[in-house]
């Protein structure tokens, strides 16, 4: 029994009845003849039915009487004939449109066609786009239904229609159409691509998906072919580039590592910036490690996002505005980055393999010299051994040392298995990823492999689908590299003194020590303070591993009451178990561990489950009005629970255990955080004739983080127009499409950045407890962000130029501060809500597609710049004296410059004791003529871009492919600690070159170079000359692939890629000595700056990929 | 078919019961306060059982006075009063070579004694002084003793700070002058004694503070010696300045029929007891960061003396030798003066209680007392070698003839590494002073006599050393060969305070703005405090 039957029963029960509304003709001439012998000329393309029968009744002269539920005007037929009897006329078109016509003197009555008349038959088809190429995976479905497939890796469909069933064509980055099947029984069609996503069904907030039409807001889509084309072990990183608006920052950690993503600029002060993401409609936790607290070090252990398998990824949706996220609730004020994964397809079965090798080396290394030597005299010229420093003589011969010797060559492979399978009730999909990966850094690897099963299900003759899936994912990293000085290898390894044989410590890291019966570490070098240790014990002996489990399940229910209502559940739960464990063997600098070793044992369990129910509603309400709603509510649950048990090791050297851990100093902590949050929401959407769109968004949220306030929920509203101009108005020819939106938008935030701010208790440790360090936060606030967003969104030159223009503006209120006081006050720091915190900016994307023949190119710039002013900072109210203060500004972090968000200035101001200038711009300068380091705090930089572009490529030629991306960061500022320290160590090119020229010019005249660096540069560096323009423009990304025929295997394994990729190949401008790319963490406070950052990589390497 | 059916049906339930659970979850909030409430942590509630929440407050105080996080107390004592003492000397070339140790002051360091001062003593005094007072007086009082051993500490290094307005005035806190916290100490330390004598009268037998006392075990009686003790330390400390007040409180501390510190038995020392352990930060310093050593004038002086002390201070090398570091010398790498000597703890290391004070300190306090005339219930010279013996008896080692000593002086010194920090014999950075008392020499001598002791007896508590050298130029020590403090801190008239915290010009700029004009000179390292005379009497 064929699912199709069961659909149109169901459908054809609707009992035919003649509606008086539905006579569209009225008879010009009375018959005389019998009406079905009349002939007629007729000469219609493509036109909807209604208006066919309408001239047809005209000419005919016959009344015509009709359903309009069943006549379904959107079916369109095409007629062309000459003097062809009446009857004729309503066969073919009753072929084209499915509907069954019956002339009764000059009535013309037109019914749904019995479905036993008209049997299905198998229709079939190829799919290709407009330069011949088949298209592969475009879904195909009757409309109206969920019956429906894809084609498959040639192109071909097969699906079983009637005659008048409408087969609806869509394919991600293609216009989509719609055919009516008639009796033909093989439908080629060509699908035009470019001009994206106008006609498309695109995927909104919790999964409701709604034509891109009718959209208030702006929409990016990059399908998930975009983003494997050159793999990376996370995903978000692929984005870069290809966003306008995007602003992505990676930590540098290495591989499976953070990425910042902040879309339309920063607007939460001391929250979280990134976007939001959101898998399938269903908001994902982004369980961010621990970024570090200080320049000292720490280590970014990756994100939730950081572990998926991108080749699950069908397409990525970015949703840059508040607009389209007020649905996700609070989580989307930062704009969401909308993730949709593959399904099964009904039909044949494929199965897809792909295998990426890159090769990975750093990008952008500091600059040394290598001739002068070791420091072997102090000040005083006393003879010193062992000095880290090189300010020594010049050497003879210059140092064959080169730090950048020590990074090995890094290999990813990425190898991808799936299989999409099914028939027309029930779709799978599975799919294995393994990625494998050894870091530029020695004995640094991740090893992660993905598992996704995903069922999708109907019964209940299609009224009822069950969407089943599952990940697993089991990721282990071992030795992920240090951020800051602390376990960084990077900072002995540079600042190595020159002239000293490297190989020595190379190759003997470690000794053996007869008294201890131990090989301890040979580095004679240590300094506290940086903790500085042979790199090769860094990265042999103070090992950490760390071991993830995850696993993903989701249940999704939904019934199909009738055509225009369904009912929707959804549960999700999203588990991470992780176990974090830090080895450092005895002989480790004291600072970081203990006479015989130190250990860490940090398991985590972060626990997400999300449950909604949603009605959707999608009705026409007359011939014109069209009205789509969704109300529904979900809950979130966020759970953490873990210990940390991190200490000096007992009595037993090198036994790293939780049972050798001195526990007379280091005491085990707790957490078990918990946090909810309650949602009802409701959106409607109101449409005029494809013309004009109203809607009306609306959100209430309970927040657990807000108890012991007086109001723990926050209501927020959107309301969005849009206006189909070239609907509305005669435009001229070449504008193929315009439409112009604008919404208005608010969303709240709780609290959940700060957890039990509402309700501090005392934390026990070592059998006592301590004063409470925050002050209760009982009068919080959640934050708000109010924008506003005025878009374009057109299409010229019959599709082939495309234009999309964003302008936003927002505004976020009620920012929460952690305000740290004076400790005189008796607590440390005060929460308050305040301040005002505006972001505006423009973004624009324009794309075009030539055609020369079989060659194309498909060049689009996307552009985006943002525009930040702190507005207010916070006004407060002194709890006790209830003295008013305004705050001119905060500091987000202090240590080599003060992140300080200052009233009438952005967020991403840099302050620092900068040298001091005269009004000429001199330097003042001390007995010494060395520069004078101010006591008060100057702004230095903002490490913001002004702008950001990209400038993507592609190109085909027959059955080769080359794409490439360029793209640019224009403006801001970053400051290098690395810089300043290597200076002052005597190791950077800078200071040899200082020593050849005999010293640096301050003023005009030369001064030491040893006195200028150990004052100007350092760990305590006078930031101010170590600023750098963050510009830079590189080729980010290149692939050059080609395609077998698929004839080259007969056909049985198809679409053989063969592609070369390179990503960061080349870096065409940057000023800077790293690449401001990559941040030391992405933490708001440590933005913009190098210390001893892992570079970031160039990677080389190739793609194959086949289809069986 | 049938089972697939059902297996189907089966799967649908299953969904359908889940999505009811989750909807009858969402139907109210009750459960908010529960989730927004730490689990792991102590409520006000749970601390009302047995009393808990006012005793355990006063343990991290005990614990903050002399931190017991290692590099807690590396900033707030051990790079500042430890080095600018003479007592030690770091071998480690912190911040490039430029640091507290050769004046180039680290405001990012400087903060750390102000801050461990008011985050942890002042803030659970707070606690202790909200919930304990009238029922609680015998722990009130405590905390009261404890609040100011922990704060005199804190003025001593920065002058002005706020004190009696603590707590009480929102945001912006104003600074005292180091005047008017003198007197408040006095105050607090009488009201201390008083309220503890009213108690032990009102419950002879009860010693219900021993869980959360590191100090005493609960014994209220030593208390009331140690805050006498206290008391006339901080006489002593003003007795130039305000000479009136300091005799006033200082015969007071020494006539008090509950006496003082007289014995090692009555020792002020935190101790590991009740559950509550810690590690002695010097010990994890010395040992587990190898950043502090030995500091020159203690090599010369134990070394001169012919000390035995020198072996329960020190260790020597192989050869039996000890080597000091002198201050703000130029290091350049740590393995520079890897030869030089490592701190002692015989056979406790890190378990080493943490002295807060000592009787031979009382005894030197008493003998300076006597020579400035006050009813010091003794002369200058019994209290000087009472001193010295309670000294040696704490450290465990015979005394000898060492208090006929009438000849031997501080000896020369000789670096590790470079002649040019030599300080050779003749030179006015060697003090001349011998050990055995001598009524004969001028009132300066004797000063000089009875502080080089004192300091020797101080070990190793280098903030109180540091102090007493500022107030009394005493012992003399050697001047820092480099000074980088750009000219704020003169090399030969030694350092005199550490800046104001750093944070404070932050969060209570006004204040510490004007606390400047109480401090009465620039805030930098070479301003004089308020106790701190140019001309010393």
């Amino acid at each position: 029994m064929k699912p199709t039957l069961h659909f149109l029963k169901i459908c054809s029960m609707a009992a035919l009845f003649v509606a008086p509304t539905g006579i569209i003709a009225q008879p010009v001439k009375s018959a005389s003849v019998t009406q079905q012998d009349i002939t007629l000329s007729m000469n219609v393309n493509n036109q909807p039915v209604e208006n066919v029968l309408a001239s047809l009744g005209r000419k005919a002269g016959l009344n015509i009487y009709f359903d309009r539920n069943e006549l379904n005007s959107e079916k369109l037929v095409s007629i062309k004939c000459k003097n062809l009897p009446i009857k004729d006329i309503l066969a073919d078109m009753s072929d084209q449109t499915g509907l069954n016509f019956e002339v009764v003197s000059n009535k013309l009555i037109v019914s749904r066609t019995e479905n036993e008349n008209k049997a299905a038959a198998k229709i079939t088809g190829i799919v290709k786009d407009t330069t011949g190429e088949t298209l592969v995976g475009v879904s195909v479905h009757i409309k109206g239904t969920t019956t429906g497939g894809q084609t498959d890796a040639s192109g071909k469909f097969s699906i079983d229609a009637k005659p008048g069933d409408v087969l609806v064509f869509t394919y991600i980055g293609f216009t989509t159409q719609e055919i009516t099947v008639g009796s033909a029984p093989v439908i080629n069609v060509t699908l035009t691509s470019g001009s994206k996503n106008l006609q498309e069904v695109v995927v909104t907030a919790l999964g409701i998906k709604r034509e891109s039409k009718s959209l208030t807001y702006g929409v990016q889509t990059i399908s998930g072919a975009q983003l494997t084309n050159v793999p990376d072990a996370s995903l978000v990183n692929s984005l870069s580039g290809k966003v306008a608006g995007a602003q992505i920052t990676r930590s540098s950690s290495g591989v499976g590592g953070s990425t910042k993503v902040v879309l339309r600029g920063n607007k939460s002060i001391n929250g979280d910036n990134n976007a939001l993401y959101v898998i399938d409609g269903i908001p994902m936790p982004r369980n961010e490690s621990a970024q570090l607290p200080n320049v000292f070090g720490g280590q970014d252990r990756g994100d939730a996002i950081e572990n998926l398998n991108p080749d699950d990824v069908e397409s990525i949706s970015v949703l840059p505005g508040s607009a389209s996220a007020a649905l996700y609730g609070s989580q989307g004020a930062n704009g969401v980055i909308l993730i949709t994964t593959k399904k099964g397809l009904a039909g044949k079965t494929t199965i897809n393999f792909s295998s990426n090798t890159t090769f990975d080396k750093p990008f952008e290394l500091p600059k040394f010299q290598n001739t002068y030597g070791e420091t072997t005299v102090d000040q005083s010229g006393n003879p010193v051994s062992f000095s880290p420093q090189s300010w020594g003589a010049k050497l003879s011969t210059p140092s064959t040392f080169d730090p950048s010797s020590f990074y090995n060559t890094g290999k990813t492979y990425i190898n991808s298995l799936s299989v999409q399978t099914g028939t027309q009730t029930n779709q799978t999909y599975f799919s294995f990823q393994s990625t494998n990966s050894t870091g530029v850094i020695p004995n640094n690897d991740l090893n992660k492999y993905n598992f996704s099963v995903r069922n999708s299900s109907q019964f209940l003759n299609n009224k009822l689908t069950l969407d089943v899936s599952a990940n697993y994912i089991s990721q282990n990293v071992n030795n992920r590299p240090f951020q800051g000085f602390y376990y960084n290898p990077l900072v002995p390894l540079y600042t190595f003194p020159r002239g000293v044989d490297f190989n020595q410590y190379k190759n003997n890291f470690e000794v053996y020590d007869p008294v201890r019966n131990l090989k301890t570490q040979n580095w004679p070098y240590a300094e506290s303070d940086m903790a500085t240790q042979n790199p090769y014990w860094i990265v042999n002996r103070n090992n950490n591993q760390d071991r993830l489990n995850r696993i993903l399940g989701t249940v999704s229910l939904k019934y199909t009451i009738n055509d225009w209502i369904n009912v929707q559940g959804r549960i999700k739960v999203d588990r991470t178990n992780e176990t974090y464990e830090a080895e450092r063997y005895a002989s480790t600098i004291g600072v970081l561990a203990g006479d015989k070793g130190s250990y860490q044992y940090n398991p985590t369990g972060v626990t997400q489950t999300y449950g909604d129910v949603i009605v959707n509603i999608n009705k026409a309400l007359s011939k014109k009005f069209t009205l789509t709603a969704n109300v529904g509510a979900s809950i979130q649950n966020n759970q953490t629970q873990g210990s940390n048990i991190d200490g000096y090791l007992l009595n037993f050297a090198n036994v790293f255990s939780v049972s050798n851990i001195d526990y007379g100093r280091f005491f085990p902590t707790q957490y078990a955080d918990r946090q909810q949050t309650q949602s009802v929401f409701g959106t409607a959407s109101l449409g005029y004739d494809g013309m004009v769109y109203l809607d009306i968004t609306g959100r209430n949220d309970w927040d657990s983080s807000l108890a012991f306030t007086s109001q723990n929920h926050f209501f927020y509203p959107a309301v969005g127009l849009n206006v189909v101009l070239t609907k509305l108005f005669k435009l001229p020819e070449a504008v193929t499409f315009a439409k112009l939106r604008a919404n208005l938008t608010n969303v709240g935030n709780g609290a959940s950045a700060i957890p039990y701010a509402t309700n501090p208790t005392y934390p026990v440790s070592n059998g006592t407890t301590n004063a409470i360090g925050a002050a209760p936060f009982s009068n919080l606030l959640p934050e708000k962000t109010r924008s506003y967003e005025i878009g374009l969104d057109s299409r010229f030159l019959n599709d082939n130029l495309s234009l999309t223009v964003n302008v936003y503006k927002s505004f976020s209120k009620n920012q929460i501060y952690t305000i740290a006081v004076s400790p005189t006050t008796g607590f440390s720091s005060y929460y308050f809500n305040g301040g005002n915190l505006m972001n505006k900016g423009i973004e624009a994307t324009v794309g075009y597609n030539a055609k020369f023949g079989s060659f194309t190119w498909k060049p689009s710039i996307n552009f985006s710049l943002n525009r930040n002013k702190i507005l207010d900072v916070l006004e407060y109210k002194d709890p006790v004296t209830g003295v008013q203060t305004s705050l001119p500004y905060v500091n987000l972090s202090t240590d080599v410059f003060n992140l300080r968000v200052q009233k009438g200035g952005s967020f991403g101001d840099m302050y620092a004791n900068a040298a001091e200038k005269d009004a000429n711009g001199n330097y003042i300068t001390d007995a010494n003529g060395l520069p004078i380091r101010s006591n008060d705090f100057t702004k230095i930089g903002n490490y913001n871009p002004s702008f950001l572009a990209g400038f993507q490529n592609e190109f085909n030629y027959k059955n080769f492919h080359l794409s490439f991306l360029i793209d640019g960061r224009f403006g801001g500022q970053v400051v290098s600690l690395t810089q300043a320290i290597l200076d002052q160590y005597g190791v950077s090119a800078a200071s040899g070159q200082a020593r050849d020229n005999g010293g640096v010019v301050v003023n005009g005249k030369k001064v030491d170079a040893q006195a200028y660096y150990s004052t100007v540069g350092g760990r305590n560096a006078i930031a101010s000359e170590y600023v750098y323009s963050a510009t830079n423009i590189r080729l980010r990304e290149l692939v050059f692939g080609y395609t077998l025929p698929g004839s080259f295997l007969n056909n049985k394994v198809k679409n053989v890629g063969l592609s070369v990729i390179a990503r960061n190949l080349w870096m065409i401008k940057d000023n800077a000595p790293f690449d401001p790319d990559v941040a030391l963490s992405t933490t708001n406070g440590f933005q913009g700056l190098d210390v001893f950052n892992l570079p970031s990589l160039r990677s080389i390497g190739f793609k194959i990929s086949a289809q069986f | 078919m049938k089972l697939k059916y059902n297996n189907i049906k089966l799967r649908i339930g299953l969904s359908l019961a889940g999505l009811a659970l989750v909807l009858s979850q969402a139907s109210c909030t009750k459960d908010f306060e529960k989730y927004n409430t730490n689990k792991n942590n102590a409520t006000d509630s749970l601390l009302n059982i047995d009393g808990e929440g006012i005793g355990t407050f006063m343990i991290p105080m005990q614990l903050a006075i002399f931190s017991t996080t290692n590099f807690t107390y590396q900033l707030q004592e051990n790079l500042n009063g430890d080095v600018f003492s003479g007592f030690m000397m770091s071998g480690d070339p912190f911040n490039g070579g430029v640091n507290n140790t050769n004046y180039g002051l680290v405001p990012s360091w400087n903060t750390t004694p102000f801050n461990v001062g008011f985050q942890n003593i002042m803030a659970n005094w707070l606690q202790v002084s909200r919930r304990a007072p009238a029922k609680y007086p015998d722990f009130y009082a405590i905390a009261n003793i404890l609040k100011v051993e922990g704060m005199h500490r804190v003025t001593d290094i920065y002058g002005p700070m706020p004190y009696s307005q603590f707590g009480k005035g929102g945001f912006a806190t104003p600074y005292d002058s180091q005047e008017t916290i003198y007197k408040t100490f006095f105050a607090e330390l009488d009201s201390s004694i008083t309220a503890l004598n009213q108690y032990i009268k009102a419950n002879p037998n009860v010693n219900r503070v021993k869980p959360y006392d590191l100090v005493y075990s609960g014994n209220y009686q030593q208390w009331i010696k140690f805050a006498n003790s206290l008391k006339l330390r901080l006489a002593i400390r003003i007795a130039m300045v305000n000479p009136t007040l300091a005799k006033t409180e200082g015969e007071a501390a020494m006539n008090d029929p509950n006496g003082l510190i007289s014995s090692n038995d009555d020792n002020a020392f935190v101790h590991i007891s009740n559950g509550v352990s810690f590690t002695n930060s010097l010990w994890s310093i010395t040992y587990e960061y190898k950043d502090i050593n030995m500091g020159a004038p203690m090599e010369c002086y134990l070394k001169g003396y012919k000390d035995p002390r020198i072996a329960s201070y020190f260790i020597p090398d192989a050869k039996g030798n000890y080597h000091g570091i002198r201050n703000g010398v130029s290091i350049n790498s740590a393995q520079q003066y890897a030869g030089a000597s490592l701190l002692n703890f015989g056979n406790t290391n890190g378990a080493t209680p943490i002295q807060l004070m000592a009787a031979s300190e009382v005894a030197f306090l008493r003998a300076e007392a006597a020579l400035r005339g006050w009813n010091a219930g003794g002369s200058a010279m019994q209290f000087y070698n009472q001193g010295i013996t309670l000294s040696f008896q704490h450290n465990n080692v015979p005394l000898g003839t060492y208090l006929e000593d009438a000849t031997s002086t501080e000896a020369p010194f000789k670096d590790l590494v470079s002649t040019v920090n030599d300080v050779p014999a003749g030179s006015p950075y060697l003090s001349k002073i011998t050990v055995k008392w001598d009524d004969g020499v001028t009132y300066q001598q004797k000063l000089e006599r009875i502080i080089t002791q004192k300091w020797l007896g101080l070990w190793p508590d280098g903030a109180e050393a540091w102090a007493e050298f500022r107030r009394t130029n005493y012992p003399v020590l050697m001047p820092v060969v480099v000074n980088n403090s750009q000219g704020t801190i003169s090399t030969t008239g030694f350092i005199r305070r550490l800046p104001f915290s750093q944070d404070e010009y932050n969060s209570n700029a006004a204040e510490v703005q004007k606390a400047v004009a109480l401090l009465g000179g620039p805030d930098n390292g070479g301003t004089r405090l308020w106790w701190d005379l140019a001309v010393k009497n």
